[in-house]
Parts: structure tokens; sequence; C-alpha cells
């Protein structure tokens, strides 16, 4: 033996050791044996000395108590050991642990199926938590989160004297009067700033232009979210006035991306849209607004700004309450302020402002997914933990001679339940471990599968917050799970069980009713989520399956904004678009080439005040309009049902004309013959009436949404340099997207270039995405659910033929029937499924409500489907029950006795 | 001490002691065990058995410094007390009592 200059035993193995053994000379004598012996193990290699050292730490862990006295307080001469105080519990407590380890060790089969169950019940849980946290729950990443509001202005008339935050926060329809009258008028907000979500084409000489999102906003927006430039400055309330020169703040990242990071950006120019801004300042990292992807803050253009409409408009408001001043008497004062400006301009009086926390605006429309999603998860941990308390009941039966052995031996009942629960609380944390580990790896995944759905999705993480409370809900699972068979071992009459020899000790009719119970809650809450889960799908399908109105297959978009600086004059944009369509249709693949001014599945669409001929007051919100060429219903494949589509021959100065969809024809002029009626657009600087020519196959905007009343406007009377460019292509062309860059290029090097297919924009879609992810996640819970809630029926029933053999057998030496055995085994199954159902059809059905919210397309729960889940779940339980009732049937009665 | 039983394992270990003379070690014991009675006693109930001895004052020990293979930590050299020593005394007469009358049976057996 050498002197400490050869390996040393693993420290952690050493610690656990010194710490089963204590710190006194007892204890450390102990360790020095375990270190003399490990010493003599050789120095060769270092792994084997090291395995061996682990191999006798955990057995020594195993060995050390046994056939010890635990329940007296710790042996030992008299007055060696203290056993009260700190060290009594912190004693007390390590026993407990190293008993509860020991035991769980022993029955590693059970402890295993245990931490696995509950694993995925808590990680899915944690992983669910961890999505509304970052969603939901968290403040926003603003200073005072609290204080901030949204303002929107509303229509009564399209959304009720109440609208709720989801409908206030679609709405971007302040304009630019109303909005500094309010901002200018306004005493209870301390700031306010408008804001309309934009896209622009950033272009550079030396780099290829890039389309960046951002927003057009107004200078007090900065001050009202509370945030400042890291670089430069933010808008100020001079860049608000009329002429002053053109100012943008960048993003953080668009700065290190496109600037290098580099300090003298700021005073740049650069070219945003043909446009020349000026770059005044940068944000800091982690700015970003109002979506995850803003990229530029740019100020509102001076025409937007000088634009006196009042009837519509496409700003956002959003302010911060002055100190001390409540949401209500913030509210109060801009209903007040709405009256006034009603009072002085017609067109306000129509509407309602309306006031709510920002954050709770920005998640409204998420939030009822989410609930359902954390309720999901938190049903599969349920079901889990009925299982496991199923589990642990039959175990607790099992050792009811073990522990009343203890009993005898002098622990008090105190010291059994902390005994129990320690095993239980054990399990759990370390099922919840595990469930944390499934969550790490799980939430990269789960939040890339649903971006577009998930507002505010960049703020969501694993992190400290979560894992509190993921270990805090193990542990209170844990005692949950320990008290069941706590409160049964209570109640043990220990004579009793010393005497019978703890056989057949199951605990009577009382201790199976909870088996019973405990197995009907799971099959009821499978059903609840097998039933959620089906509505899902349902929707997923039916929607899916809706007729669109166009047919995607083969078309390419892109999104052509043209240049500011070559717009001028109307004909110069009507030019512009005729050579660029004219170019791409020369592409050899291209077969149509139309545009149009909002495609389905990009956005949402415009509703502008207008009137129609013969019907009463203003239609917009009701009815949408947008812009297309002659060729668009050809590449979209919308069928002309009436009357013409657009022609050559329908041009600025002819008569000016449109083309409703059978939605609005239907819904003015039913049953009467809409061509040749009337449709006004009453932004227009002239408001003329346009002549309905035709009527068009009705087309769906968004994945769910009801078909489109809408008037299409020919871009040849109404042009615009924006536009949206439809390119149906030869079935499987490739290499299109590269010949159609070259093209645009060619025609306008400064003009960036995103060609997009139809079909993947529709897959992308928020709703389709929610729906589609949803029914995966969903039935994937519902289907563990169910796999746990039939174990349950199968070990619940099993276990009660194991503990009633000698019964059974006694049945069977008596002469009673195998089949009457066989029947009497799968009722039992019968009746714990048959509740089950009961009661989850009761809770689907009161539920239902709540999921549809969530869901489009949905009126009703499906009497179908309902039924084959019912089928599916009762035809399980049959087959779960019947391997046991086949054990009961073939009970041998001599093994029976035998056995005792 | 009449009433006082002991356990297989305890006899052993007091009886290794013993057979060690003037003190034993943890390991000794161990190994004087596997060696003589060819048993091999597992570390933790090695150690427990020792622990109960003490309480029931069947051995005692005293502490010695530990070398640097030991890692600095003492040991403990064990001896049987008076008591000890009593107790297997007590227990061989019990033990001899009992096999009266049997040993020709289990010789035939054999």
């Amino acid at each position: 033996m050498t002197g400490g200059r050869g390996p040393r035993p693993p420290r952690p193995a050493a610690r656990l050791l010194a710490w089963i053994v204590g710190a006194g000379d007892e204890g450390r004598s102990i360790v020095g044996d375990a270190r003399e012996e490990f010493e003599t193990r050789g120095h060769g290699s270092r792994l084997g000395p090291t395995l061996w050292y682990w191999g006798y730490v955990l057995h020594f862990a195993l060995t050390y108590r046994r056939g010890g006295r635990p329940w007296r307080s710790a042996p030992g001469r008299p007055g060696r050991r203290d056993t009260g105080g700190r060290r009594g519990v912190l004693d007390a407590l390590r026993w407990d642990l190293a008993t509860a380890a020991r035991s769980l060790v022993r029955r590693a089969g059970l402890s295993t199926a245990v931490v696995l169950t509950l694993g995925v019940g808590i990680g899915a849980t944690t992983l669910a938590f961890a999505i509304v946290d970052g969603v939901l729950l968290r403040p926003l990443p603003f200073p005072s989160p609290e204080e901030l509001v949204d303002v929107s202005r509303v229509h009564p008339k399209w959304y009720g004297p109440n609208p709720t935050a989801a409908q206030a926060g679609n709405v971007f329809a302040t304009p630019a009067a109303t909005f500094f009258d309010w901002e200018r008028m306004a005493t209870t907000l301390s700031s306010m700033g408008a804001y309309a979500p934009t896209a622009a084409t950033l272009a550079e000489a030396d780099k290829a232009p890039e389309r960046i999102q951002g927003a057009s906003v107004t200078a007090g927006l900065f001050t009202a979210l509370g945030v400042r430039a890291t670089v430069g400055r933010h808008l100020v309330p001079s860049d608000d006035q009329p002429g002053a020169p053109p100012a943008v703040v960048l993003s953080h990242g668009l700065w290190l991306r496109r600037f290098g990071g580099d300090p003298s950006a700021v005073g740049r120019s650069i070219n945003l849209d043909g446009t020349p801004v000026t770059v005044v300042g940068v944000m800091p990292a982690g700015f970003s607004f109002p979506d995850d992807d803003s990229d530029f803050w740019l100020e509102l253009d001076d025409a937007s700004k000088a634009e006196p409409a009042r009837n519509a408009g496409y700003l956002h408001a959003v302010g911060r309450l002055a100190p001390g001043v409540s949401l209500e008497r913030a509210r109060a004062e801009m209903a007040a302020i709405t009256d006034a400006l009603g009072g002085t301009h017609q067109d306000e009086s129509r509407f309602k402002t309306v006031l709510f926390p920002r954050k709770e605006l920005m998640v409204a429309d998420a939030r009822p997914g989410l609930l359902l999603l954390l309720g999901a998860a938190a049903i599969v941990l349920l079901v889990g933990c009925a299982n496991v308390g199923n589990l642990l009941l039959a175990r607790a039966a099992e050792r009811r001679r073990e522990l009343a052995v203890h009993a005898a031996l002098g622990a008090g009942r105190a010291r059994l339940a902390r005994l129990l629960l320690s095993e239980s609380v054990m399990l759990a944390v370390v099922g919840g471990l595990g469930g944390i580990g499934l969550a790490f790896a799980g939430i990269g995944p789960m939040v890339r599968a649903f971006p577009m759905a998930l507002p505010r999705a960049a703020g969501i993480h694993m992190d400290v917050r979560v894992l509190a409370v993921a270990l805090t809900a193990s542990v209170g699972v844990g005692l949950l799970l320990g008290l069941l068979p706590v409160v049964r071992s209570g109640r043990l009459d220990l004579n009793a069980v010393l005497r019978d020899g703890g056989r057949g000790a199951t605990g009577g009719g009382r201790t199976s009713r909870t088996h019973g119970l405990l197995v009907a809650s799971e099959v009821a809450l499978a059903v609840v989520l097998l039933s959620t889960s089906g509505l899902f799908v349902e929707s997923y399908l039916r929607t899916g399956q809706q007729d669109r109105g166009f047919d995607a297959r083969d078309v390419l978009t892109l999104r052509i904004s043209m240049p500011d600086d070559r717009r001028g004059s109307d004909d110069a944009v009507r030019a512009f678009f005729a050579e660029l369509e004219e170019d791409l249709a020369a592409i050899p693949a291209v077969r149509v080439v139309a545009s149009a001014g909002q495609m389905p599945y990009s956005g949402c669409c415009s509703s502008p005040p207008a009137t129609v001929e013969g019907v009463e007051g203003n239609v917009q919100g009701s009815v949408q309009t947008g812009r297309v060429d002659e060729s668009y219903f050809r590449a979209m494949r919308i069928p002309i049902l009436a009357g013409r589509g657009f022609l050559p021959t329908d041009q600025e100065g002819s008569a000016p004309v449109v083309v409703v969809s059978e939605a609005m024809a239907r819904r003015f002029w039913r049953g009467e013959d809409p061509i040749g009626r009337r449709v006004r657009l009453d932004t227009d600087d002239q408001p003329t009436w346009r002549e309905v020519v035709g009527v068009a196959g009705n087309v769906r905007y968004s994945f769910g949404a009801p078909p489109a009343a809408e008037y299409y406007r020919p871009f040849a009377q109404d042009p615009s340099p924006s536009r949206a460019i439809v390119l149906r292509t030869l079935p499987g062309a490739v290499g299109v997207e590269a010949a159609v860059a070259r093209a645009v290029h060619a025609l306008e090097p400064d003009i960036a270039v995103e060609v997009r297919s139809l079909s993947r924009s529709m897959r992308a879609d928020r709703q389709y995405r929610w729906v589609r992810v949803g029914s995966f996640v969903l039935v994937g819970l519902a289907l563990v659910a169910t796999a746990l809630a039939i174990l349950g029926i199968y070990s619940v029933l099993a276990y009660g033929v194991l503990q009633r053999t000698r019964e059974i057998g006694i049945r069977v030496s008596l002469g009673g029937s195998r089949r009457e055995i066989l029947l009497h085994v799968l009722r039992g199954g019968m009746v714990m499924t048959g509740v089950g159902v009961v009661i989850g059809l009761g809770l689907a059905l009161a539920s239902s409500g709540f999921v549809r919210s969530a869901l489009v397309g949905i009126e009703a729960v499906n009497v179908l489907t309902l039924a084959g889940i019912v089928l599916v779940v009762a035809v399980t339980a049959v087959m779960a029950s019947l391997v046991p009732a086949w054990r009961a049937v073939h009970i041998d009665p001599l093994v029976a006795f035998r056995e005792d | 001490m009449d009433r006082m039983t002991m356990g297989e394992v305890e006899q052993w270990v007091l009886l290794a002691i013993l057979r060690l003379g003037e003190g034993a070690f943890a390991l000794d014991v161990l190994r004087e065990l596997d060696r003589e009675a060819g048993h091999v006693v597992a570390r933790g109930s090695l150690y427990k058995t020792l622990e109960r001895l003490d309480a029931k004052g069947l051995t005692s020990w005293e502490v010695e410094e530990g070398s640097p293979a030991r890692g600095g930590h003492p040991r403990r050299r064990f001896r049987v007390t008076e008591a000890g020593v009593e107790a297997l005394r007590e227990s061989r007469r019990r033990l001899l009592h009992l096999w009266d009358g049997v040993e020709e049976v289990l010789e035939g057996e054999a």
C-alpha cells in the first residue's frame, strides 16, 4: 500500500458512502476501510477499481441497514448520538430516503413502470406549461408592462356593443387624424403611439435586395413602450411634424446582418422601396414589435399623416396608463373623447373606442388553444397518477405484513407514513426529472411545429421558473400518490394481519372499490381526451376538404413593390407591370401570368367603406374588395358563374366595372340577377358607381374562413404599385423561381424577389397549422391516456384474480362453473369501463363548447365520433379483461391450496 | 444477559474478533470469516452487526489514527468485552445442550 499517490475513489461514490454512514468516528472508519480496500485493488487500470468502488458503495447502501432495528431512535452508545434537533431530523430524513431507495430498487419492475408513467405525464405537462408560461403568463418584455393598453376603434355593427379582446386585436382601423386627436386629448394615458405592420424592400448598391418586415409608426410609440435606442436615437415628436425628413429605426438583428454592427450606419441614408430614408437609431437586441420578425420602424409618411378622412383607417394604437390611473378611468376618458370627436366629425360618431391590456389582446386568440393543450397534458398526468396510485395501493396491500412488523417493532403511524410518502415522492421526483428531460428535448420541435400559430413564440423557454413548477408538481404528485396507501395503512389492524400471515389481506371491498374508482376515472378522462382530439381531427379533415374556390396546384406567387422613384404616374405603373408580365409570360414553363392586390392565404383583406346600390348604410367590414387583372380568374381557376370576367377593354376611360363573388351576390341580391347592379367605393376621390358585370365563384381567404363576400376591381381602372404576381406553371416545372428572379431583376434590379408556391403558403396558414399540430398532439396524448386506462383495467383485474386465487380455487373445487368465473371477472372490467365511459361522455359534452372555441368548422359534437370512441374503448377494455379472466378460469384448485 | 439472544452472524463476528487476539480491525474480521468460516459477509451487514454488538455492550472499540492509504480516515480496533465472552459462553452452553441426544441421528444420516 502506498501513500495516497495512486488513484482516488470516485468522489461522488465516496460522498454517498460518507452520507450513508455519517460523520462520526464509526462512519469515518468505515469510509477509511473502503478506501483501504480500494487501494489494494491495484493501480493498473483506473476503470476496474472505480467500478469496484461504485459497486461496493451501492451494495453497501443496500445491505447496511438490513436486519437492523431502524424504528428505534438510532442505536448507539447511550449519550453518544444525539437524535434530537436538526441532526435527528437529518438522520431521520436520510434514513427515510435510504430505506425508500432500497425498497424501490428491490421492486425494480414496478418502480420502472411508475417512473415511466409519471415521466410521460410530467413531461407533457411541463412542456405545455412552458408554452403557456411563455405566451400567456410571462409579462411583456417592456418596462411596467401592466401599464400598456391597446386602443382600438371598432364599429359596433360588426362586433356588437362589447367586442372581445380577440376581436379588437385584429382591428387595424384607426385613421391617422383620429389617432393624433386621441394623442392630443388623452390625459389618462401618459403617452400613445400608433403603428401599422408593413414590409419593404431594402436595396443597397452592393448587396442583393432583401424584403424585410417592419412597421410604420408614430414617434410616440417608443415612449409608450418605454424603450430607447441602443445606438443613435428613437423617433421623437419632431419626426411626426409634416415635412420632417423620413426617418427609420433599425432592429439590432438587421443592423448586425446588413451593416455589420457598424455604429456609423446611424445617419446613413438607406433605400426602402425606392425611397431614401435616414437611419436615426438602432434598437437594443431582443426588441421586436409588433411581430417577432419586425426589423424596422419607419416614421409614418407625410401623406398618411395629413390624411383627413375619418371613416376608415389602418393604424392600431397603444398607450401607457398615466401613473395611478386605472384601466376603467382610461376607458371612461377615451369614451368621452370619442363622443366629443363625434360631435365635430360625423364619421367618428359611428364608432366605439375600446381599451384592453396589451398582453390580453396579443394572446387572446391563442389562449383557448393553449389552455386546451395544457388541460390535455394534465389529463394524461392525471390518468398516469390514477394508474400509479393503483399500483402503489396494491403494493401497500402486499406489504401489510412488512408494515405490521415495522409497527410491532415500534414504528409509529407517522413513521410508517413517512416511509410510504418518501417512497412515492422519490418515484415521482425521478419520473419528474425524466419528464423535464423529455420537455427539454421536445420544446424546440414543438415551438417550430407551430411558429405561425403562436404569438410571442420567441419568449418560450425552459427556464428556472418552469423547472421549479415541474419539480414542485412532481413532489406534489408524489405526496398525493403516497397519501392513498398511507390512509389505507392507517386503518390497518396489526393483530389481524399478523395472525393470518398477511394472506388474503386485500383490504376487502373498500380497497377494491378504490381501485375500481381510480380506473373508472382513468377511463372517463381518456374518453374526454379522445372526444376532444376527435373534434380536432374532424375540424382538420373538414376544413381541409373544404372547397377553397381556387386551384392552388402549380401556382407560384411573388410580391412586387414597384420602387417609389419609378412610380410617377398611374401610366408608369401600368406600363411597368405590363412589361413585367410580358417578360414573365416568356418563361417557357409559365402558362398564365396574372396579378392581384391580395392573395388568399397571405394576410387578410381590405374592407373600406362602400355603398351597395339599394342597400341602406355603409357596408364597410362586411364586404371586402380586391384588385385583380383580367387573367386572374383564369390563373387561379376561379369559375365565372354569370356574366363575364374582366376584359382588356376594361380600361381607365371605360365604364367602371366590378365582378362580385357568389357570396356577395347572394347576400344582397338573393334570387335576383346581380348583373347590372352597382357598387360605390367611398374612399375614391370622386366616388363613382361601378357596374357589376359578372359573378365569380366563392373563394376562402384562409383556412376555415367562410366564403368571402367580395367585389373585384380591375387593376386597369384602379392601379396599384404593389401587386402579387400569380404564375400558373406547367405541372412539375422546375427552376421557374430562378427564371422569375432573372426576369424581374433584368427589369428592375432593386426589387427583392421571393417566389412562393401557393400550396406552401396555404400549409403555413395559422389556423391550418394549429388544427394540424393540435390534432397530432392531442391524438397522441389521447392514445397515451387510453393505453394507460386500459393498462389500469388490466392490472386491477389481474391483481384481483391473484389476490383471490384461493377463493376461486375453492369455488372451482366446490363445482362452480368456469363460465361463471369468466363472466364474473369480465363483469368487473365492464363495470369500471361503463362507469368511466358514462362520466367521460358527460364531461366531454360539457367541455365541448370550450373546445369548439379553439376550432373552426365545427358546429356540434359528432354523435358518430362519440359512438366510435365508446366502441373502441369498450372493445379494448374487453380485450384487456380477457387475459385475467382466462387466468382465473384456469386456476388449479390444488395449486391454489398448496400456496398456503 | 441470559435473556440476550444473538444472531448467527453476531456470534461469528465475536468469534472472529476473539480469534484475532489483541483486538481486530473490521477488514481483518472480514478476512478471518472468509478464510476460517468460508463465509463472505456483506460489508454493510458486517458494520451493521458491529454496531449492534456495540449497542448490546458485547464489543467495544477504540480509534486509531489512519494511514495515508486510508485517506487519513481513522480505523477502529474492536475487542470483545467481558459481557461478550459471557454471551458466547452462554450461547455455546445452550447449543451443546440442544445437541445432546441428536448427535447420533445426525451421524447416522451422514
